[in-house]
């Protein structure tokens, strides 16, 4: 028997119910779990401060010297050259550039915002900034794959599928880990995005199809076959399943499968329901901003409010993008050409219905044992884009992301960069960091949380990774 | 060995990593690294069963000493449908079952193999567990996930690799260095896709600055994927992680790491070229590899005796027949753009007045000769063009951006365009070659800058020689599109009947030329030399059939934008703690230490010789004494007929993998392999699945209910006491939860290819032409940048493309198809030596909704109709051709109802999602 590696029998006895390398979980808890249900919620290992978690994904690089991270210095040296060497991503460096946007504190806690945010700006005193933001690349993919996966190449599961392979969900008829993907288009690298990576396929995102009443992929019946068909159709497949089970007791992937049915009717019947709005009120649907003129605000607003509803209904990871593709025209926040057009028009996608649903939340009681987790892969230079250019490259040293809800110090702002906005130098962060601290959030040391594959201990925070104390409450 | 108590070492060793580090010594007994010496084949006691598959003895020694036995024989529907699919990924047709339940002879099974060996459909099978193991797909992946053209050769070349039983060692060698080792085998060449086969990060490697520190974390990047792919599919090492330290937990240095580096140093991701008969592409290969000494400026060559006389020869033939030129004598010449030109005396045309930004020449001329063999367009300087000339841009250049020759014949309606070829020029400026007037490609154009103020001429050689009928006009048209004024200032035209070659000489040659030979330096014979070499090369790649292109590790390319071949090898540097910003010693070529058998580091003649690097590698790999590679492979292919490995990392035989359940088996396999089987693959699998623990039923044996019976143990009262709960095996783990010792045969999901293909088979679509291009199961539209958009929805599932087996559909890296991802087929982007077996709700949802299943229901229930007369008999051919069994009395009475009610087809859907049909007993 001693030879015998039964390290993750459970993973794959249960044909990929996971829990097993979670080394504080019990092993009957793992199986009773693994045949409730595949996303049967599982013990924490500290006292959760978070239950759940929606992670705004802005794409295309936010300049932070633009919208929360004020320097007053960038105005006085405004046209001067920056004194510093620019590894620039595409273009020849040019001069600094003081932020065409009028900044402004707000709230008990005075919180630089500038007026591309009017809507966020008077949510200031629920929000935890980190100004010291670093990145390992500035190119947007890799970039992007590091914020949402720890590792700038593609494959690795994301952290909605290491939060729901880890945690389990609190629906079982719906998805651990909802994607709602920009109403444009998808982000660049579509679905590996959210990917499971090596983890079981049940922790992949799925991701809900924009404004569609079937937002899943193959998730409606057929139109051509009748209820009563398919009733019928699954109370036969039943029958033959429990016979063919019969003659192997005892096989779990047997009966894992035949759960599997059952829920895919749950899903069937639970996920219309979900994306059906009619039953919100005007003033709730207002407030968001569906009924906004720009139909890409209005997408976004859709998108925020049944992450909402997402939310409520227990799943645990919903994510949201605003921005699609990278390249022209631009859909994203990449504004390499025009800051104040490229920002304006973003910022007119996001401002309003982020911070409805911050509101929302609030208001029913939601953000206190919820996560919101507003990131961008990467900041923008503080000088321009080429010699007079009007906008700003990609800058990895320093840039700014925020958090708000359960188990945060509200109006904080953690961290700073230097006085152009350059480098990160006081409590420089790491997406590492914002990982262990977000999985700490959720009661999981991110050291423990692990899934062997091809010979290594794989990680959300791969060898890295500290708590960030300083904004926990 | 608990499993609590594993867990709770894996933690300590990673708290004491740096204790632990990469003491070789000790981790060098470490079993993997041992040498290979084949054990004794175990007797068993009395009363065991005889067995005379060796195999079995290991297997049931082991049961015994945990006081099991094994489980009786399945019974051979079971048996039948279980080595098919193993074997060729297909389910048997009735027509074979009912052949194999009547076959009386005793070696009635061995029959069933050898069919399934020597069929097609076995290379087709097991190619696709290799293109797993390779992280294979066919397109970049990245966030530019562009298609590769020419990836597919490779698969095509696994499929005929598996089909055609090549020996391992070769099979190792030709995808390592098969370009090298086996200059003569085509094939050899399109096996290194599987260096290629991994991601390639376009935008870091070929769009950004090639200064930028991005680029040359990429560059790292992207050898440390070909040198993972390497060492974790043939030595299941994970030398990856000593990349930014030497190896927590193996004995793997930084420095063993940075060695393999080097190796991989001189190639890159590319279309390569290849020629599918032998004898060109030994011949192209020839003349690519002196086109690339002449490159390297190797002197060996340029200053050889044997290079001598060709330039000696050459300059002889050219002095004694020089080009003869006759100048035409144009009869119309028109400016689009309003410029005046003038005829002059000695034939050119001189261009005056209005001087616009573009513009167009049409010159039209009798044709001085009654053949024509090529065009000279001379420019001339003048005193009337700024800077002498020859252009009328303000410093005297001029582009011109596409050259055509048409022929208007007598009688006819237009012109006809005539071909050009070979363009030479005496002067190019740089970027702005000669070539760029023949490109089809108006933005890039020919220019003379920084030579103004002289006379320039270009020669243009036409495609095949030019006849002319009497009355002929010969058209020439000399687009000028650049702008700014770079127009051609005096411009002469003449052709010739000459055959070619014609080139004319650039300045510099035609001055060594003029030298006498024994005035000129080695700097200018070696010049000299190269030109007269590579247009001898040219010509001769010329006369060639077309090659044909494969995606793979290549260092001989056509550039595409900045990614260009690196000639010699790029140097490695060790980099500190893996930080780009850190590089400390250059590294030569080597591999890993551990293997004390066999040297670590390569002594090779010439280091700028990166196929050598490649070619000692490969060597190394399958030394006789490299264990590593012998164990790895015979646990990789354990692993796909009995569901995990005797180890269960495949690519992972270090201290953090798993311990082999049968040390003694695996070292007996490796070396019968290897010594007695010679790398045969066919032959193990003979030897596997002829076994008697293959051909286990997969019920739960007795012995093991009765045994955790006595041992108290919980699960086997659940079993006993309600067999329909649904209790899992794995409440069998104190006793063997994993099945790792085999009382019983492992019951398995279909993986995604099976069921797709079954599925096509059932329904009578299967449509079994080999090899190809991919078929594309998705509508394809541009995106935004360079990742297309790609829908599967869309996609015609009763078309064509849809029909064959699942092993030729076009792999899209980051945009895979949901319905066979549903089913855990993998994306590419990661090594997968062993698939994940997942049931999910997604994989319900595709298999009760997904098109694919629900258009293959409907023909399976048309074929149903055509082979069956009554609703009754539909239903027994139904469970024959889905299950391989027949259909109880109730059942046929309950499906033929259901087929009444709700139709044959809704029934035949039904059948494809039933566990029965989703597993293999």
């Amino acid at each position: 028997m001693n030879s015998l590696n039964r390290r993750d029998f459970l993973f794959r006895s249960a044909c990929g119910f996971g829990g097993v390398a979670l080394g504080w979980l019990c092993k009957e808890e793992a199986r009773a779990a693994a045949l409730a249900s595949p996303y049967a919620p599982k013990p924490a290992m500290f006292p959760a401060r978070a239950k759940r978690v929606i992670h705004i994904c802005a794409l295309g690089g936010v300049s932070h010297v633009d919208t929360f991270d004020y320097k007053p210095e960038l105005e006085r040296r405004h046209g001067q050259d920056s004194g510093r060497k620019f590894d620039t991503f595409f273009s020849q460096p040019g001069r600094l550039l003081k932020s065409p946007f009028a900044f402004r504190q707000y709230g008990a806690s005075g919180r630089w915002v500038s007026d591309l945010l009017p809507h966020l700006a008077g949510c200031v005193d629920d929000l935890t900034f980190i100004h010291s933001m670093h990145s390992k690349s500035s190119n947007h993919t890799p970039a992007t794959f590091l914020m949402n996966s720890g590792f700038t190449f593609n494959g690795f599961p994301s952290a909605g599928a290491w939060v729901s392979y880890g945690l389990g969900s609190e629906n079982q008829n719906l998805p651990a880990y909802v994607v709602l993907p920009d109403p444009r288009q998808l982000p660049a690298g579509g679905s590996i995005n959210w990917t499971n990576g090596f983890l079981p396929a049940v922790h992949q995102g799925v991701a809900f199809r924009s404004g569609e009443r079937d937002p899943i992929p193959d998730l409606a019946t057929p139109s051509d076959i009748s209820p009563a068909r398919r009733e019928a159709s699954v109370r036969l497949l039943e029958k033959l399943n429990a016979a063919d089970a019969a003659t192997h007791p005892g096989d779990s992937a047997l009966a894992a499968r035949i759960r599997a049915y059952e829920l895919a009717a749950q899903m069937q019947l639970r996920v219309p329901e979900l994306v059906e709005l009619s039953r919100e009120t005007a003033a709730t649907k207002s407030a968001y901003g569906l009924d906004h003129p720009n139909a890409a605000t209005a997408g976004f607003a859709r998108n925020c409010l049944l992450a909402r509803r997402l939310s409520e209904r227990g799943v645990r990871f919903v994510q949201i993008f605003n921005g699609g593709q990278f390249g022209s025209p631009r859909i994203n926040w990449d504004g390499h050409e025009d800051i104040v057009e490229n920002h304006r028009k973003q910022a007119l996608t996001m401002d309003q219905p982020v911070a409805a649903l911050l509101r929302d939340l609030k208001q029913r009681g939601l953000l206190d044992e919820t996560v919101v987790l507003w990131t961008t892969e990467f900041g923008r230079t503080p000088i321009t884009q080429g010699i007079d250019g009007k906008g700003r490259d990609h800058h990895q040293h320093g840039f700014t992301i925020w958090a708000a809800g359960a188990g945060l110090k509200p109006g904080l702002a953690f961290g700073a960069t230097d006085e152009i906005g350059y480098d990160a130098v006081e409590n420089p962060v790491e997406f590492y960091d914002v990982h262990a601290t977000l999985l700490r959030l959720l009661g999981v040391e991110h050291t423990k949380l692990v899934f062997r594959h091809n010979g290594v201990d794989r990680r959300l925070t791969d060898v890295h990774g500290e708590v960030i104390q300083g904004i926990l409450a | 060995m608990k499993w609590g108590a594993r867990m709770m070492g894996t933690l300590l060793l990673v708290i004491s990593a740096v204790s632990a580090c990469a003491d070789v010594s000790t981790n060098a007994d470490h079993w993997a690294y041992r040498p290979l010496t084949a054990p004794p084949v175990p007797l068993l006691s009395a009363g065991a069963r005889p067995s005379v598959n060796p195999v079995d003895s290991f297997i049931a020694a082991k049961l015994a000493e945990h006081g099991l036995s094994p489980a009786p024989e399945a019974d051979r529907r079971t048996l039948l449908r279980r080595v098919s699919f193993d074997l060729i990924g297909l389910p048997p047709t009735p027509e074979e079952l009912r052949a194999f339940l009547t076959d009386t002879s005793t070696n009635a099974y061995e029959r069933v193999v050898d069919r399934l060996l020597a069929s097609p459909r076995y290379g087709e099978r097991w190619a696709r567990h290799w293109m797993d193991a390779a992280h294979f797909a066919e397109t970049h992946g990245h966030d530019q996930d562009r298609i590769r053209t020419n990836a597919w050769p490779y698969r095509d070349y696994l499929i005929a690799s598996f089909k055609d039983d090549k020996p391992y060692a070769r099979f190792v060698r030709e995808q390592v260095a098969g370009d090298v080792l086996f200059p003569t085998d085509p094939q050899a060449t399109v096996a290194l896709g599987f260096i290629a086969a991994g991601p390639w990060d376009e935008s870091s490697l070929r769009d950004i600055r090639e200064d930028t520190l991005d680029r040359q974390v990429a560059r790292y990047l992207d050898r440390d994927d070909m040198l993972t792919t390497v060492m974790q599919t043939f030595a299941s090492t994970t030398v990856q992680c000593a990349r930014c330290h030497d190896h927590k937990f193996d004995p793997v240095s930084q420095r063993d790491y940075y060695a393999l580096q080097a190796v991989f140093a001189g190639v890159d991701r590319a279309n390569r070229v290849f020629d599918a008969d032998p004898q060109v592409h030994v011949r192209r290969q020839d003349l690519m590899h002196e086109r690339r000494r002449v490159k390297q400026n190797d002197r060996t060559l340029l200053l050889s005796a044997e290079t001598s006389r060709a330039v000696t020869d050459w300059e002889e033939r050219r002095a004694a027949h020089p080009v003869a030129w006759s100048t035409v004598d144009a009869q119309t010449f028109v400016s689009v753009g309003g410029a005046t030109l003038t005829k002059q005396a000695d034939g050119s045309l001189l261009a005056s007045g209005t001087r616009p930004d573009r513009d167009t020449y049409t010159i039209s001329a009798p044709s001085p000769l009654s053949t024509i063999c090529g065009i000279r367009l001379e420019v001339l300087p003048d005193a009337s063009l700024p800077h002498q000339g020859p252009g009328r841009n303000e410093n005297g250049n001029f582009h011109l951006s596409e050259f055509q020759l048409l022929a208007f014949e007598p009688g006819a309606k237009a012109a006809r365009e005539i071909p050009l070829a070979n363009p030479s020029a005496d002067f190019d400026q740089q970027d702005w070659g000669i070539a760029r007037a023949l490109d089809g490609d108006e933005k890039t154009a020919w220019g003379i800058h920084p030579r103004e103020g002289e006379a320039h001429q270009a020669v243009f050689e036409l495609k095949e020689p030019l006849t002319l009928t009497p009355g002929t006009m010969l058209v020439f048209v000399l687009k000028q599109l650049h702008g700014e004024g770079h127009l051609i200032g005096r411009p002469r035209l003449a052709v010739t009947d000459d055959r070619p070659p014609l080139r004319v000489l650039p300045t510099e040659l035609a001055a060594i030329v003029a030298l006498p030979v024994a005035r000129r330096t080695d700097e200018q014979r070696a010049l000299l030399a190269a030109d007269v070499l590579n247009e001898r090369i040219r010509q001769a790649l010329a006369a060639l059939p077309s090659p044909s292109l494969v995606y793979a590790a290549a260092n001989d390319f056509e550039p595409d934008a900045s990614l260009k071949p690196s000639g010699v090898p790029r140097i490695v540097n060790l980099l500190k703690r893996g930080e780009i910003t850190k590089p400390m010693e250059v590294i030569s070529p080597g591999t890993l230490s551990c293997v004390t058998a066999l040297p670590a580091r390569f002594e090779l003649a010439d280091s700028a010789d990166e196929g050598a690097r490649r070619a000692a590698l490969a060597k190394w790999l399958t030394a006789k004494d490299n264990p590593l590679t012998w164990r790895s492979i015979v646990n990789r292919m354990w692993h796909h007929h009995f569901g995990w490995g005797l180890v269960d990392t495949p690519n992972d035989f270090g201290r953090m993998g798993g311990t082999p359940s049968h040390p003694e088996l695996l070292d007996w396999l490796a070396v019968w392999f290897r010594d007695d089987a010679k790398g045969s693959f066919k032959g193990f699998h003979r030897l596997l699945v002829t076994s008697a623990t293959y051909r286990q039923a997969s019920v739960i044996s007795k012995s093991v209910i009765s045994e955790s019976v006595k041992q108290g143990l919980p699960h086997s009262k659940a079993l006993i006491t309600d067999a329909l709960v649904t209790v899992s095996l794995a409440r069998t783990p104190e006793l063997d939860s994993e099945n790792r010792l085999l009382a019983h045969m492992s019951r398995v999901r279909l993986d995604a290819e099976c069921v797709h293909d079954a599925v096509l088979q059932i329904s009578g679509r299967l449509d079994l032409r080999i090899g190809g291009p991919s078929d594309r199961q998705f509508d394809l539209q541009p995106g935004i940048h360079v990742t297309p958009r790609v829908d599967y929805t869309k996609f015609e599932v009763d078309g064509d493309a849809g029909r064959r087996r699942s092993v030729y559909r076009f792999l899209f890296r980051t945009l895979p198809d949901p319905f066979m991802e549903a089913l855990d087929c993998p994306a590419g982007d990661q090594l997968t030596p062993a698939r994940n077996n997942s049931v999910t709700v997604q994989q319900a949802l595709a298999l009760w909704n997904n098109a694919f299943v629900a258009r293959n229901a409907e023909h399976f229930a048309a074929r149903l109709e055509r082979e069956a007369q009554t609703p009754e008999a539909r239903t027994r051919r139904a469970f024959e051709l889905a299950f391989g069994r027949e259909a109880s009395a109730e059942e046929v009475a309950e499906f033929t109802g259901h087929a009444r009610q709700y139709g044959l087809a809704n029934c035949c859907r039904l059948l494809f999602n039933a566990n029965e049909f989703v597993f293999v007993n």
